[in-house]
């Protein structure tokens, strides 16, 4: 079913990582999605795979949601897998057959570019879709780029965009499968036939979802104008976010771990070296 | 024969957070040739008994058999069986999709395979038992009232001519005497075809006045089915499923409680009308 698409799905519970405050859940993310590009050596790898672990291990996440969630990426990091594996002309030789030749470079990067795309996917994920609910991330998302909006951002116009289409695609997903089962009822068949067929199949359900999504959109800013809405400035929140203590202890903990990714680098380590011997 | 629950759950986002049961264990059967209401309060699992009747859903647990034969036995046949089981979605006017009400109805017929000459026939036998006039068959379903696009989606289902019709909420948010009309020709065409037709509905009414049998679903399973009579006999345990009688069943039960006696139970007010007025006849005599 298509609900059962879970990359970008909020699952509800009180973990610890729930439980951080969606802008240092964004500062962290970033600050993971930094470290998955600079790390090179093996043991910065280590470090960022391990620190991704106690995050997923903490948020109580199942694995086989996390699973669910890669199956839309693993045909990519399959390919990428096997690009970095037969086409890396560098190090020794390790086999050889016709045009085959796999060379211990092509390995090593193979491994480093399958963790990188494992770590990415798993931190951002964690720590963004399924333990944030969209409307915490965007609540924080607009807080944190609140100062923009003195030089004429409109920053909170963008918030109420994007928190109106997550909070609407629920809904649409829904509209999508009743719609699909109201077509299949009638006999559309949406896996079989040619590409032609299957593209007059799918008209049956694009065309009632778009009328239905002007629908809604007609409905919400009516509402909206009824209830009295009338732009961002003044406006209080009913939540107002509030940054803890422990909070400040995950931001920090981020950061070590980037600052020991950056630190086994071996780049890094001859920059210290050199100093020293100097 | 008929369709046939039996000990059927069915279960939403299995092994999700979101995990949960609406059917547990149920048991039911949809007779032929006649009109099965389907009631319950909200959340009891009626849209999910539709789905399952034609194959949509696929029970966790039990089997459902139509015609003697469990239809999630073979993959293969699953499209014969949305064509022998015709499912009407809650508010269907908004699956409408083709350029003309015409196309739209002839949708399902086509892709049956029929021929073109049988589908024109089905679309214009569909139009009239729904009542759609000649000229609003060639307009957009988008440029037609909100209740011409309802009878245009329940014909486009009748059009398939399944040998089970299911209605899901065929009347919600018409008129009153636009709920009356859809529902009397969806009666009229039950007993023309004598095809088994379920309706599910909120309005007790509703079912007193179109269905032959009721099926009243409670918190766990079916609660009660039987006829209107067997059904509405015990207006108080029906209270205690978050249900209720027909008002003029109500009525009635009143005035017998003052001592006024009905020939027979009451459940529609044009049963109500004839009645009251033989005895308001009846008393004129005896003043005389
Ligand atoms: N797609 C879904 N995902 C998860 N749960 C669902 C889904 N559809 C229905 N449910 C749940 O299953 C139960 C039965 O739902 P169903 O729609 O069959 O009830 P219903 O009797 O048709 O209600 P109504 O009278 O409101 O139409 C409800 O508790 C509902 O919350
Ligand atoms: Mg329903």
């Amino acid at each position: 079913m298509i609900r059962d698409i879970t990359l970008g799905q909020y699952f509800p519970g009180n973990s610890p990582i729930h439980r951080i405050d969606p802008r240092m859940k964004l500062l962290m993310a970033i600050i993971m999605i930094v470290a998955t590009f600079v790390a090179s050596s093996g043991t910065s790898f280590a470090l960022l795979f391990i620190a991704t672990l106690i995050l997923f291990l903490l948020s109580r996440i199942s694995v086989k949601t996390l699973m669910k969630g890669m199956k839309p990426i693993v045909f990519i990091l399959i390919f990428t897998t096997f690009f970095q594996i037969f086409f890396t002309r560098t190090g020794d030789l390790l086999f050889e057959w016709r045009f085959i030749k796999i060379y211990t470079n092509g390995i090593i990067f193979a491994i480093k570019m399958f963790i990188r795309v494992i770590v990415l996917i798993t931190s951002t994920s964690v720590l963004l879709s399924y333990t944030t609910s969209p409307i915490a991330l965007t609540d924080g998302l607009e807080q944190m780029l609140k100062p923009l909006a003195k030089i004429g951002v409109p920053v909170h116009d963008f918030a109420l965009i994007m928190s109106i289409a997550l909070r609407f695609i629920p809904t649409l997903l829904e509209e999508t499968e009743k719609i699909m089962s109201a077509q299949k009822a009638r006999g559309t068949d949406f896996s079989t036939g040619s590409l032609m067929k299957r593209a007059r199949a799918l008209l049956a359900v694009f065309v009632p979802l778009l009328a239905s999504a002007i629908r809604h959109a007609i409905d919400l800013a009516d509402a909206m104008i009824c209830r009295g809405y009338r732009g961002g400035s003044g406006r209080t929140k009913l939540n107002v976010m509030k940054l803890k203590f422990t909070d400040f202890l995950w931001l920090f903990a981020a950061a070590a771990v980037l600052a020991g990714t950056i630190l086994c680098n071996p780049f890094t380590l001859d920059v210290i070296k050199g100093a020293f011997i100097k | 024969m008929p369709i046939v629950f039996d000990n059927v759950s069915y279960v939403y986002g299995e092994n999700t957070p979101f995990e949960h049961k609406a059917l547990d264990g149920l048991d039911l059967t949809i007779s032929e040739n006649e009109i099965t209401g389907l009631i319950g309060q909200t959340g009891s699992g009626k849209s999910t008994i539709a789905q399952l009747c034609n194959g949509l859903y696929k029970p966790t647990s039990g089997t459902v058999t139509v015609d003697g034969v469990d239809i999630n036995a073979d993959k293969k046949k699953r499209r014969d069986n949305f064509f022998r089981v015709g499912l009407v979605f809650q508010y269907p006017e908004y699956q409408l999709f083709e350029d003309t009400v015409e196309h739209d109805i002839a949708y399902g017929p086509k892709n049956m395979g029929l021929d073109d000459a049988e589908i024109a026939r089905r679309v214009a036998d569909a139009a009239r038992f729904v009542g759609l006039e000649e000229e609003s068959l060639s307009k957009s379903p988008f440029d037609i009232s909100g209740g011409q696009r309802r009878r245009a989606a329940i014909a486009g289902i009748i059009a398939m001519e399944p040998k089970y019709l299911i209605l899901d909420e065929p009347a919600s948010g018409l008129d009153p005497q636009g709920r009356d009309d859809i529902l009397t020709k969806l009666k009229n065409y039950q007993r023309e075809k004598g095809i088994a037709v379920v309706i599910i509905s909120h309005s007790m009414e509703d079912m007193a006045k179109y269905c032959d049998k009721i099926i009243v679903l409670g918190k766990d399973g079916v609660y009660k089915y039987g006829t209107k009579a067997e059904i509405f006999a015990d207006p108080v345990a029906l209270r205690g499923i978050g249900l209720s009688v027909p008002q003029i069943t109500k009525v009635m039960y009143k005035a017998e409680q003052l001592g006024v006696k009905f020939e027979r139970p009451l459940y529609t007010v044009a049963a109500a009308i004839k009645d009251v007025l033989k005895m308001l006849d009846g008393e004129a005599r005896d003043d005389t």
